[in-house]
C-alpha cells in the first residue's frame, strides 16, 4: 500500500512538475533610446529568446507606461519620472537594474535662441511627451530661463519628429531625445539645451518592475543584467559591430551620429558612485533593490 | 462468472473514470477550438480595422512610417502578436520588429478552411489590404500581423498542463482516494469477515461501517455459540453421564497419547481394572437407581483417592479403569489400589440402605503385559477376574510371577517392620585394622536379621526393600542408636575405637538427621570424631547437591566419612574432589584379584590416588596374610576382613578386643 501511494504521488509530482522545467515568459518593454541599446542588441543575438524574454519595442516613453499599466509587459524601462508616476499606485514597484545617466541624451530644440524665447511676446508652442521626464525637462528649462506664455503640446516623439522649421509660426521648443533629435535637427531645428551641464538636472533610466515579478522570474532578470553588462562591454570594445545589430531599432541614426549620442549618456550598469547613490536617493530613487 | 468486490468495484472506478476522461477530453477539445477561434477573431477584427485606420492615414508610402507607433502600440498590447509588416508585395515597408524582415508567403498565411485550432498553430501571419489613394490613383499594400508562435504555443500548452492537473490528475487521485476508502472500509472488512468465516482464529476488530459490524457481531455470536456447542458436545462424548467421569472413549483417547508418550520415554504405567464386587445384587435387590447411586458414590471416592495425574474412566456397569504413572516402585502402585479398596470398603448408607461394598482389582503394565488399549484391557480384566476368583476384595496383577514378587515383597515388607518391633535386628561389628601396627582402629557396624521363624535373614533380601518403601529411614535410625551406643559402651571398656555406620541417601536426607545424629552423639557422650559415616557411590548421583550439603555438615561436626565399595559403582574423580571423603573402601572383588597383575595396578593406582588426594585407604574383604603383607607394600593404611575377623556380635567384639 505504502509503494503504491509513493509510486502515484511520484507520478503526480513528475506531471505536476512537467511545465516548471523552464522560467516563464518574461515581457520587457522598452522605448526608443541611446540608453536602452543593450537590451536590442541582447534581442538581435537571440540571447534574450533562449532566457524566454519577449523584448516588446514601442516608440514613447508614456507608450510604454501604459503598456506596462495595462499588465501588457513585466517589467519596463523608463526614467525616475515613469518611476515616481507609477510608484505611488505600485508600492512595490522599484528599479532593479540600472542603465545610464543622461549626459546631453535629453535635448531642448527650438527654432529660436533663448534670448529670442525670453524677449517674444508671441505664445511659445512647447512640444513634448507630457506624461514623461519630457515635462521635468520643460519645466527646469522655462524656470531656469524664466520663459512665458507656453502653449503645451503633447505627442510621441514619432510623431514629434515629423515636424519642421518651415513649418513653425511661432516660437516653438521642442523636448526629444536621442535618437529623435537627429531627424528634428535635419528638420532646422537648434539644440538650445541638453541634460550636459547646461541643464543641471539627473535624469537616470532603468528597468522597474515588482517584488513579485522579480520573485518569480529571479534568475531570468539576473542572467538579464549579466547580458547587459556583456553588451555594454562589447559596445565599448566593438562599438561598430554594436552599431550594425542595434541600427535597425535607431531609426535612421548614422555611425557617426550614434557615436556622438553615446557621449549623451553616461553607462550606470556597473560601479554606481556614493555620490550618485545620495542623488538617487534624494530624486526618491531607491539603490537597494538593483541587481 | 465469479467477480470479486475489488475486481467489481475497480470495474466501477475504471468505467466512472474512462468516462470523466472521454467526458473531460471532449470538452478540452472542444474549448480548444473555441479559444482559438476566439484568439483569431480578435485578431481578424484588429487587423481589419487598422487596416481601415491606414487606409486613411497613409497619403503616400513615405508616410507609412508616420503610423509606427500606432502600430507598435497594437503589436505591444496584444500577447499573440509578434510584429506588424507594411509591405508593397517587393518591400517591406515598415516592420514593429527589425527581427522580422521579410515577407512571407502566401503558404504561411491564415487559411479559414482549416479548423481554427490547426490554423492557429500552423499559420505563421494574417494579412490584410491596404488601400489608400494618391490623388486618385488608388494604391495597394498589405498589412501582414506575424502570429507570435511561442505565445501561442505556450499559451496552448498551459492550457494543456491544466487539463491534465484540473481533469485528470485530480479525478485520478479523487478514484484512487475512493479505491482506498473502499478498500480500507469495505474489502478488508470482508476479506477480515472470510477468514474469520473460515478459519475462526482472530476475532476480527469492530468495523466502522454499521451494516459490516452487524454481520461481524452475528458471526461472532454465531462462532462462540458453535464453539460452545461443541466443547459441550465433545465434552458429553467423553464424560460417563452417571458418574461424571471419563467414559470409555475418552479412555482410549487418553491411553492412546499416553502409549505413544511412554513409547517415546521408554516408561511405564500401570493399567488398573477395578469391578465392585457383588454390585448385580444390589442392582437386582434394591433396584437400578439406588445401584447408580452407589456408582456415583464410588465414582466420587476413586477420583477422590488417586493423584491429580492419575486417570481414571468408567468402562461399563460397575467397571473402572484406572490409569496410573509417575510411581517409583510397584509397591507405590499397590499402596494407592489399597487406599482405593481401603475407601470403598464400607458400609454406605444409599437411600436409607446400608450397603458394603468391596472391589476387586486387575493390574497390567505397559509394556510388559500389553502394548495396546485393547491388549491392556484384555489382561486386567483377566487378572482382575483372578482377583475375583482368589476371592474378591482383593488385587492381582496379570504376570503371575509379579504376583508372586509382589505378594512376597508385601509379606517381607510386614515382616520388616515386625521385627524392627520384635527386637529381632542385631548389629555385627567387623574390626578395622591398621596395616603398620595391627590393632584394631576401628569398627564398621553390620545389620543381621534373626527371624524366629526364617533364621538370619541376609541384609541383601530386606535391604533393597527397606530402601524402597523407605522402611531404610526407620531401620537406619535405630542402627544409628545402636551403633552411638556401642561406641559408648566399647569406650568406657577402654576400646575407644571409631565405630562406622552406613546410612542410606533417605536417611541422610531427612530434614532432622544431623541435628538428631549430632544430639544422639551428645546423648551417649561420643565424641564426633569417633563416628566414621559410610556412604555408596550411588549416593553421587542422587539428591547430588543436598547430599554434598549435608555431608559437608557433617564433616564439619567431626565425622568422618568414608566411600565404600570404590569402584564397583560410578566412581568418578570430579566427585572424589568435590565431596569430603576420608576414607576410600577398596571393595573385595579388588581384593581377591589382588595377585593378578591387572588386580594389583588397580590397587595400586587406588592407594596412590588416595594418597595424592589426602584420604585414608581400607582395603575390604583381606582374608589372607598375604593380602595384609601386600597391603602393607604399597603404603594402604587399614584393611578389614576375615583375615582378621568377621563381623561378630557386640558382646562378642566386647569380649574379644576389649
Amino acid at each position: 500500500m505504502i509503494k503504491k501511494s509513493i509510486l502515484f504521488l511520484s507520478i503526480l509530482l513528475f506531471l505536476t512538475s512537467c511545465s516548471k522545467d523552464s522560467d516563464e515568459r518574461l515581457k520587457i518593454s522598452a522605448s526608443t533610446w541611446i540608453g536602452y541599446t543593450p537590451l536590442f542588441y541582447a534581442k538581435e543575438k537571440g540571447w534574450l529568446k533562449e532566457l524566454n524574454i519577449k523584448l516588446i519595442n514601442v516608440s514613447s516613453l508614456s507608450e510604454n507606461l501604459y503598456l506596462y499599466k495595462a499588465g501588457n509587459s513585466d517589467a519596463y524601462t523608463g526614467t525616475q519620472y515613469e518611476y515616481n508616476e507609477l510608484k505611488n499606485q505600485i508600492p512595490s514597484l522599484k528599479p532593479i537594474i540600472l542603465f545610464d545617466r543622461s549626459d546631453g541624451g535629453d535635448i531642448i530644440l527650438s527654432n529660436k535662441t533663448i534670448q529670442e524665447l525670453q524677449n517674444t511676446d508671441k505664445p511659445i508652442n512647447a512640444y513634448l511627451e507630457i506624461d514623461s521626464i519630457n515635462s521635468a525637462l520643460l519645466k527646469y528649462f522655462i524656470n531656469k530661463h524664466n520663459l512665458k506664455n507656453i502653449n503645451y503640446i503633447n505627442r510621441d516623439q514619432a510623431k514629434i519628429t515629423s515636424l519642421k522649421k518651415k513649418d513653425m509660426l511661432n516660437p516653438t521648443i521642442i523636448v526629444t531625445y536621442v535618437p529623435y533629435n537627429y531627424t528634428l535637427e535635419k528638420n532646422g531645428f537648434q539644440e538650445i539645451a541638453s541634460t550636459d551641464d547646461s541643464l543641471d538636472l539627473i535624469v537616470l533610466d532603468a528597468l522597474f518592475t515588482t517584488n513579485e515579478v522579480l520573485d518569480k522570474h529571479q534568475h531570468q532578470f539576473k542572467e538579464l543584467k549579466k547580458l547587459i553588462d556583456k553588451s555594454v562591454v562589447i559596445l565599448h570594445n566593438h562599438p561598430q559591430e554594436f552599431y550594425k545589430t542595434i541600427k535597425p531599432y535607431m531609426l535612421d541614426m548614422s555611425y557617426s551620429q550614434f557615436l556622438l549620442a553615446l557621449k549623451g549618456i553616461l553607462w550606470i550598469n556597473k560601479d554606481v558612485s556614493s555620490e550618485l547613490k545620495e542623488r538617487m536617493n534624494d530624486i526618491g530613487f531607491s539603490s537597494r533593490g538593483l541587481l | 462468472m465469479n467477480l470479486s468486490i475489488q475486481r467489481f468495484s475497480f470495474l466501477i472506478l475504471f468505467v466512472l473514470l474512462s468516462v470523466l476522461i472521454s467526458f473531460f477530453s471532449y470538452n478540452y477539445f472542444s474549448q480548444q477550438e473555441k479559444t482559438a477561434s476566439v484568439i483569431l477573431k480578435s485578431i481578424n477584427s484588429q487587423i481589419s480595422e487598422t487596416s481601415y485606420i491606414l487606409s486613411k492615414r497613409i497619403k503616400n508610402k513615405e508616410s507609412v512610417k508616420t503610423v509606427h507607433p500606432m502600430l507598435d502600440r497594437i503589436a505591444a498590447h496584444n500577447d499573440f502578436i509578434a510584429a506588424i509588416l507594411i509591405h508593397d508585395e517587393n518591400n517591406v515597408l515598415l516592420s514593429t520588429d527589425p527581427q522580422y524582415k521579410k515577407i512571407l508567403d502566401s503558404h504561411s498565411l491564415y487559411k479559414k478552411n482549416r479548423s481554427n485550432y490547426k490554423e492557429i498553430l500552423e499559420a505563421k501571419a494574417i494579412d490584410s489590404g491596404i488601400k489608400f489613394y494618391e490623388g486618385n490613383k488608388a494604391v495597394f499594400l498589405k498589412l501582414q500581423f506575424i502570429l507570435d508562435k511561442e505565445e501561442i504555443n505556450s499559451y496552448f500548452a498551459q492550457r494543456q498542463v491544466d487539463y491534465l492537473i484540473y481533469f485528470i490528475t485530480i479525478p485520478l487521485i479523487i478514484i484512487i482516494l475512493l479505491s482506498l476508502l473502499m478498500r480500507y472500509f469495505i474489502l478488508k472488512p470482508l476479506e477480515r469477515l472470510r477468514q474469520f468465516a473460515h478459519y475462526q482464529s482472530d476475532i476480527p476488530k469492530a468495523f466502522k461501517l454499521k451494516e459490516l459490524e452487524i454481520i461481524r457481531h452475528s458471526m461472532v455470536q454465531t462462532f462462540q455459540r458453535l464453539e460452545s456447542e461443541k466443547n459441550e458436545l465433545y465434552s458429553i462424548a467423553r464424560t460417563d453421564l452417571l458418574s461424571g467421569l471419563a467414559n470409555r472413549n475418552a479412555l482410549n483417547e487418553y491411553t492412546e497419547r499416553l502409549i505413544e508418550k511412554s513409547k517415546r520415554a521408554q516408561e511405564e504405567f500401570a493399567f488398573l481394572f477395578l469391578d465392585l464386587d457383588h454390585f448385580k445384587s444390589v442392582n437386582d435387590s434394591l433396584g437400578h437407581n439406588v445401584g447408580d447411586d452407589l456408582l456415583k458414590k464410588v465414582s466420587s471416592i476413586i477420583d477422590e483417592v488417586i493423584r491429580p495425574n492419575d486417570f481414571v474412566a468408567r468402562v461399563g456397569g460397575d467397571e473402572f479403569v484406572i490409569i496410573i504413572t509417575d510411581y517409583d516402585s510397584i509397591m507405590e502402585v499397590t499402596s494407592i489400589i489399597q487406599r482405593i479398596q481401603k475407601q470403598l470398603a464400607q458400609t454406605w448408607i444409599i437411600q436409607t440402605h446400608p450397603i458394603a461394598v468391596s472391589s476387586s482389582v486387575g493390574i497390567a503394565f505397559y509394556p510388559k503385559d500389553g502394548d495396546s488399549i485393547i491388549s491392556l484391557m484384555q489382561h486386567s480384566d483377566i487378572a482382575m477376574y483372578e482377583a475375583k476368583e482368589s476371592g474378591r476384595a482383593r488385587y492381582h496383577f496379570y504376570t503371575e510371577e509379579l504376583n508372586k514378587k509382589v505378594q512376597d515383597a508385601i509379606n517381607l515388607d510386614k515382616e520388616m517392620r515386625d521385627a524392627l518391633v520384635n527386637d529381632e535386628y542385631k548389629l555385627f561389628y567387623q574390626p578395622k585394622v591398621d596395616i603398620n601396627t595391627g590393632k584394631i582402629v576401628g569398627a564398621e557396624a553390620l545389620i543381621r536379621w534373626f527371624s524366629p521363624t526364617k533364621g538370619l535373614i541376609a541384609p541383601d533380601t530386606f535391604i533393597p526393600l527397606a530402601e524402597e518403601n523407605s522402611f531404610i529411614v526407620e531401620l537406619g535410625d535405630w542402627i544409628t542408636r545402636e551403633a552411638v551406643k556401642q561406641q559408648h559402651r566399647l569406650k568406657n571398656k577402654g576400646l575407644d575405637i571409631i565405630i562406622s555406620i552406613n546410612i542410606s541417601a533417605k536417611q541422610l536426607l531427612k530434614d532432622d538427621f544431623i541435628d538428631k545424629f549430632i544430639n544422639l552423639l551428645k546423648e551417649y557422650d561420643v565424641s564426633n570424631s569417633k563416628i566414621d559415616i559410610e556412604i555408596t557411590e550411588y549416593m553421587f548421583f542422587q539428591q547430588n547437591n543436598d547430599n554434598f550439603k549435608k555431608l559437608n555438615e557433617l564433616h564439619g561436626h567431626g565425622i568422618t566419612i568414608s566411600l565404600d565399595d570404590f569402584g564397583t559403582g560410578y566412581s568418578s574423580l570430579s566427585y572424589l574432589k568435590k565431596f569430603p571423603i576420608d576414607y576410600l573402601k577398596i571393595d573385595k572383588a579388588f581384593m581377591d584379584d589382588f595377585q593378578t597383575k591387572e588386580g594389583s595396578i588397580f590397587i595400586d593406582t587406588i592407594v596412590k590416588m588416595g594418597q595424592t588426594l589426602n584420604m585414608k585407604i581400607i582395603a575390604e574383604g583381606v582374608e589372607e596374610s598375604k593380602q595384609v603383607e601386600y597391603l602393607k607394600s604399597i603404603g594402604c593404611d587399614q584393611y578389614q576382613g576375615y583375615h582378621f575377623s568377621k563381623p561378630i556380635s557386640a558382646e562378642e567384639f566386647e569380649n574379644k578386643f576389649a
